[in-house]
């Protein structure tokens, strides 16, 4: 009996241990927002000039397209104007000059330039198969083609935020995204909104603050 | 009989004992509950909740780094900054929260940092 209750003693605290021991910090995914690189909050309008192409396909308009997609993506998220501009571009350089920008708009007050620098580019690359050799080789039929042909895809772009009224750059960043397609004949446009949506996703991080799914430590005690 | 009797007083005598002392080692109730709004995305609650942990307890590492969280979450990133400093300061080796301050300084400064290259890129 003795035993026996000594026993039921031991048994009930080691439960009782078992259930009162908490993990001291909690692992959590929050959904932060950034700090936006430019409060947008202050402008009234946002002017799209025309892009420096540094690489164009000839398929389609670059700046048109690019223009047009960001137009249509910048315009669900800004609660002000959207216009675009034509710009003469007579080199990339032209991007830092102050002056320059301080003569674009004939009403620069309560307006934000956002401009830069494009490059797209298409080239065939040879990829090489991850394929037992063995296979290749000694097989009983004609042996496959350990490499294959893939259309790469690269799209560069420099961003630019320019306040009209000073020429001032308040926000540079450059992206660059790149995807391979094993269908020979992709189309350039096609594989171009594919990489832009990728650059959406990164660019409306750093101008809209997008939110941002980070781990956090809570701690319990 | 008395033998038997005995042992449960002791039983119970332990119990009560060790439900106590298992409670203040959770110093706050109020920190927990906190914890629970924000797993349900209830943050303003997580903020009553560990605020009225501080204000019981103001040297409490565990309030002071989750409120810092929840001004985080809510975008108030300077209070969030303060409440880690504050943590860090009572307990300057805990590396959970030493960590939750470095991604908070890297997700503040990262957009800020495009610029100053922005400037130098000018220059």
């Amino acid at each position: 009996m003795k035993k026996n209750s000594g026993f039921l003693i031991l048994a009930i605290l080691s439960a009782l241990a078992v259930s009162c021991a908490t993990e001291s910090s909690v692992k959590v995914k929050v959904e932060m927002s950034g700090v936006p690189a430019v409060r947008l909050d202050p402008y009234r309008e946002i002017v799209l000039a025309d892009f420096w192409l540094e690489k164009a396909p000839k398929d389609f308009n670059l700046n048109q397209a690019l223009l047009g997609y960001l137009q249509d993506e910048i315009e669900h998220q800004f609660k002000g104007k959207l216009s675009s501009k034509a710009i003469s571009w007579e080199s990339g350089e032209m991007v830092n000059n102050k002056d320059f920008w301080r003569g674009v708009l004939a009403d620069p007050q309560g307006r934000l330039i956002l401009t830069g620098k494009a490059q797209f580019s298409a080239e065939v690359r040879k990829a090489l198969l991850t394929k037992d050799r063995r296979a290749i080789d000694d097989g009983p039929f004609a042996p496959e083609k350990a490499w294959a042909e893939r259309k790469n895809f690269v799209l560069k772009l420099g961003i630019y935020l320019i306040k009209p009224d000073s020429g001032e750059v308040l926000f540079q960043k450059d992206f660059q995204e790149a995807m391979d397609y094993e269908n020979q004949k992709q189309t350039a446009e096609f594989a171009f909104f594919d990489l832009l949506q990728r650059f959406k996703l990164k660019f409306f991080r750093f101008l809209f603050s997008s939110e941002k799914i980070q781990e956090r430590y809570l701690l319990s005690r | 009989m008395n033998k038997h009797l005995l042992s449960i007083l002791v039983l119970l005598c332990l119990t009560s004992a060790f439900f106590s002392s298992c409670a203040a080692s959770r110093s706050a109730d109020q920190i927990k509950s906190g914890i629970w709004a924000s797993e349900r995305n209830l943050w303003d609650e997580a903020i009553f909740r560990w605020k009225k942990a501080l204000a019981a307890d103001p040297k409490s590492v565990a309030a002071h780094n989750n409120l810092a969280v929840a001004y985080e979450k809510k975008g108030l990133f300077d209070e969030a900054l303060k409440e880690y400093e504050l943590a860090l300061k009572i307990d300057p080796n805990n590396a959970h929260v030493k960590s939750n301050y470095k991604n908070c300084q890297e997700n503040i400064q990262g957009p800020k940092k495009e610029t100053k290259d922005a400037k130098n890129e000018k220059k």
